[in-house]
């Protein structure tokens, strides 16, 4: 998300403000629902708002957001595998609609590996097994779901060499703005769905 | 030619003191930042936007006389360099700065060692009006640039 968090800014410096007209990214590297969680201290993943490491759900409360889009996933299924994420996101979740009740939640699917990055926890079978889990805990909950990492990846599932920085996990702008042309889509369905 | 010789000395000397009493010249940190994308091979790099400075550091740019922000366009590189002017009270940026740099040292620690090893190297600087963060293992030559 920090990547993408990136691309938005540049595609501001540059006027084009897109879909995304002023989207607040409460992201910081490595970071994780189960990080998120955890006390606040000097070396702690929180991220930053204001100059000061904050809890996401205060945040969110303060700003009065009224859409929430996550993304969590390959720091989780890298330290946890498949099943414990769904419970530290659920969590997550909780605090945030106890603060912000009247919040829309969206999930964002986890996007895959470039082909012979693969390791023993962080795979992308397991990427996918969390990303049917996570919809399957979307649509039971009434939270949207957007696949975005069946939009960036090869006819073998893996993510194209040519869109990833590092031949691992991390991406470029060429797939952002594919990111960005899916939120883009999955708007527009929305909206036209709500007549 | 002694009386001569002493003469042009002496408005030698004036010169020299003439020159000495004259106020330096500041250069602006958008020159400096030119100077050191010349000299240094820096990753591509993303300008931060006010919003963005104010959102996430908590620093508004209306306090600042010059500013520059930048960060690696990539996030598996820690590269950042940042130059403010203020003439007032520094404390405020250079706590903020130096936040920057914990959250830096946190997210790369158990990530990525080889830029975690690079930022623990930086620290934040003050010298005269000039506050400074850089963050690249071309630090040492960046500086010399700053400092000129």
């Amino acid at each position: 998300m920090m990547g993408f968090r990136n691309y938005i800014t540049y595609q501001q410096t540059q006027g084009n403000t897109g879909c995304m007209s002023a989207p607040l990214f409460l992201v910081s590297g490595s970071i994780s629902a189960r990080t998120a969680l955890s006390q606040i201290h000097g070396e702690s993943l929180h991220p930053l708002y204001k100059g000061v490491k904050r809890y996401i759900e205060d945040v969110i409360a303060e700003v009065g957001a009224k859409r929430v889009f996550i993304l969590f996933g390959l720091n989780e299924v890298a330290v946890n595998g498949t099943e414990e994420p769904i419970r530290y996101l659920d969590t997550l979740i909780g605090r945030i609609l106890e603060q912000s009740p009247d919040v829309e939640i969206y999930l964002v699917s986890t996007t895959y590996m470039v082909q012979g990055s693969e390791k023993k926890l962080l795979n992308n079978k397991n990427i996918r097994i969390l990303n049917s889990n996570r919809r399957a805990y979307a649509d039971k909950m009434g939270y949207g779901y957007i696949d975005i990492a069946n939009n960036v990846c090869d006819k073998n599932g893996f993510l194209p060499s040519s869109y990833s920085t590092d031949q691992y996990v991390h991406q470029n702008y060429i797939s952002y703005a594919i990111w960005e042309e899916v939120m883009l889509s999955y708007a527009s369905h929305l909206i036209a769905s709500q007549g | 030619m002694k009386k001569t010789l002493a003469f042009l000395l002496a408005v030698l000397m004036l010169i020299s003191l003439a020159a000495c009493s004259k106020p330096a010249q500041t250069k602006p940190v958008a020159d400096i930042y030119s100077a050191i994308e010349t000299s240094v091979a820096l990753p591509e790099m993303l300008p931060l936007a006010d919003e963005y400075i104010r959102n996430y550091y908590g620093i508004d740019t209306a306090s600042l006389d010059e500013y520059i922000f930048r960060i690696a366009s990539d996030v598996v590189r820690a590269d950042t360099v940042i130059l403010v002017r203020i003439k007032g009270d520094k404390t405020a940026v250079r706590d903020a700065l130096e936040l920057i740099l914990k959250q830096k040292l946190a997210e790369m620690q158990n990530y990525l060692p080889d830029q975690y090893e690079i930022a623990k190297k930086s620290k934040v600087e003050v010298s005269g009006d000039l506050v400074t963060l850089v963050i690249s293992p071309d630090r040492d030559a960046i500086y010399k640039i700053i400092n000129g």
